[in-house]
């Protein structure tokens, strides 16, 4: 189980958003993909999904080309939260998360006990079953994303990738909905999620890619990928890492432009 | 913080079917020979073996079965197409505002009518209109995606804009065919007329045209509920759940292209009835298109007979035009929607 960028790069009207990045994304980690804005992390997590076609090199799920995997096989193995999902119209925490089961389920199918079960389940795991009547238009931007992690859960999917789910987040929201992430990784699911806040990254990520120009710097464990070096590389920044009390957190200072 | 009641989806339907089908009686009954409801019952019922036309037809339902059952299940059909076209296109552009005429395919539908006014075909056989109108109807939605589709991709976005300016084109084309023909009292009368909708001597031709349409329509609308569910978070999220999206948006245009085109077909143009109907049965039956579809279905065809009845009962003799009706029941509503939504914004 495998969902792997191998040169893989995308252009859009000659212009390259990404290009010849190679990246594994594995079973019980937790990646945190960082970078400036407009470095590639949106792109590289939308070819990753199979949301675009890659323009170069190839990305593949199990060893097989997304482009031949069949669109519903893929939605049961990989799912996508993108960045300020906003809801339109007033459907239930539950209804939005029973969409999950769509490529599970045939054009005129009903649920059946196995999808209630895995929505509960999904509901239960992102801590939402508390509101599962409420109105997702009404939702705050923490539980909004708790809720549509909830529903990437009921695709059955193993692969999760998620776009900036923190960015509009306050702090305590964005702890929970790591920590979700975070708990998910350590239960056997591969995680990918684009971050800005390189603390939270390094408490919570158990790897790190970093991304500058739409190019893949450095990739690896997040202790040895996030040295002041590299970040101050990457960001342009002035950067020094200390680790204070408590101990096993470790703080990133950046001071100043340079 | 609210939590999402919903009444029980089968009472809604048992009772919405309940209304239609008071509503049609009546519809059927009164006119100017008013036939109580008890009697369009019975007359009904014997309309299988009795004859309704010829010598020894009863009066009462040969005016029954030639003049208002056609025409009630004329509205009816409109009725469910327009409610449903609605459905679609709020569903597609995730805007409760939206309507069956924002991507310009009324109006396209509008102008090839006004054409066979103008060439003289409408006058020599009755099936001109509805034929030019669907041809119209095409075409508009074919420039429409058209001129909006790059490398397989559609933005919805894209489709509103291309639309709001179709829109105005096909409108400026009518009003020139109309001013070209205005020497022409009596054609551009009835133009003019017919634009305001209305389903005055409609028969079982135009029954036997209308149904075939929409019940294709209908089931294809049933058919894409599930998916269309899916746009409500985004584009991205629903093809990573599994969705075709771009094929998805081609079968919603689609849809609804029949059956708004069916619709001005057959009875001219009439607004609001898939901007209003969609809407109020959103906040009966919740957002989701599986409950939505079948429930607007039902309360479209229910508020076009109701509003056909009002339109030629009102005034008697005169007629209002059906059109009017609506725009004078729907623009209100609409106003209030309006209130509705800037309270939510600004909150």
């Amino acid at each position: 189980m495998s969902l792997a960028l191998d040169g893989a790069g995308l252009s859009i009207d000659g212009r390259w958003l990404l290009r010849g990045a190679s990246l594994r994304i594995e079973a019980g980690r937790f990646v945190a993909l960082l970078g400036p804005n407009g470095s590639g992390k949106s792109t590289l997590l939308r070819l990753l999904a199979g949301v675009w076609a890659p323009t170069e090199g190839t990305v593949t799920l199990d060893g097989e080309p997304l482009t031949r995997v069949r669109r519903r096989a893929l939605a049961r193995a990989v799912a996508l939260v993108p960045q300020d999902t906003h809801i339109a119209f007033a459907f239930s925490v539950r209804e939005v998360v029973a969409m999950g089961r769509h490529a599970h389920l045939g054009r005129f199918e009903r649920e059946r006990a196995a999808d209630r079960e895995a929505i509960a389940e999904a509901l239960a795991r992102a801590d939402v079953t508390g509101i599962a009547d409420r109105d997702a238009t009404e939702l705050s931007g923490g539980e909004r994303q708790r809720v549509l992690i909830a529903r990437s859960l009921a695709t059955a999917a193993r692969h999760l990738l998620l776009d900036e789910p923190t960015s509009s987040l306050d702090v305590a929201h964005a702890l929970d909905v790591l920590a979700l992430c975070r708990r998910l990784a350590d239960d056997g699911h591969a995680v990918a999620v684009s971050l800005h806040d390189l603390n939270l990254a390094r408490r919570f990520a158990t790897d790190a890619v970093l991304l500058r120009e739409g190019a893949v710097v450095a990739s690896g464990p997040i202790d040895r990928v996030l040295t002041p070096a590299a970040v101050g590389e990457v960001f342009d920044v002035a950067v020094s890492i200390a680790t204070p009390p408590p101990p096993d957190t470790h703080a990133v200072y950046v001071f100043s432009k340079r | 913080m609210s939590r999402v009641a919903r009444l029980p989806f089968a009472a809604v339907l048992l009772v919405l079917l309940a209304a239609l089908i008071l509503i049609a009686v009546i519809a059927i009954g009164v006119g100017t020979v008013s036939i109580p409801p008890r009697r369009v019952v019975a007359l009904l019922a014997a309309a299988f073996d009795a004859p309704w036309s010829g010598r020894d037809a009863e009066p009462e339902l040969v005016i029954l079965m030639v003049i208002r059952v056609p025409r009630v299940i004329v509205a009816g059909l409109v009725g469910a197409a327009l409610a449903v076209a609605g459905t679609q296109m709020q569903g597609l552009f995730q805007n409760p505002m939206a309507s069956p005429d924002v991507i310009g395919t009324s109006t396209g539908a509008a102008l090839g009518a006004v054409l066979a006014f103008v060439l003289g075909l409408a006058q020599s056989h009755v099936m001109w209109i509805p034929a030019l109108s669907c041809l119209g109807a095409a075409l508009s939605l074919a420039v429409v995606y058209a001129l909006t589709t790059r490398r397989g991709r559609t933005p919805v976005a894209m489709l509103l804009l291309a639309g709001v300016a179709l829109n105005a084109l096909l409108g400026s084309l009518t009003a020139f065919l109309i001013s070209l023909s205005w020497v022409r009292y009596e054609v551009a009368q009835e133009v003019v007329f017919w634009l305001m909708g209305g389903l005055d001597d409609r028969t079982w031709t135009h029954v036997w045209l209308a149904a075939p349409l929409i019940a294709i329509g209908l089931a294809a609308a049933v058919a894409l509920s599930r998916d269309l569910d899916l746009f409500t978070t985004g584009e991205d999220a629903a093809a990573t759940l599994g969705l075709d999206v771009e094929r998805t948006k081609q079968r919603v245009l689609a849809v609804a292209a029949i059956l708004s085109g069916a619709a001005v077909a057959v009875c001219g143009v009439i607004g609001f009835v898939g901007l209003i109907v969609p809407h109020g049965l959103r906040l009966l039956v919740g957002p989701s298109h599986r409950r939505l579809v079948p429930a607007a279905a039902i309360a479209g065809a229910i508020f076009v007979i109701a509003a056909d009845l009002v339109a030629r009962t009102a005034l008697a003799p005169i007629e209002i035009r059906l059109g009017v009706v609506t725009g004078l029941c729907g623009a209100p509503f609409f106003l209030w929607l309006l209130g509705r939504y800037r309270r939510e914004v600004s909150a």
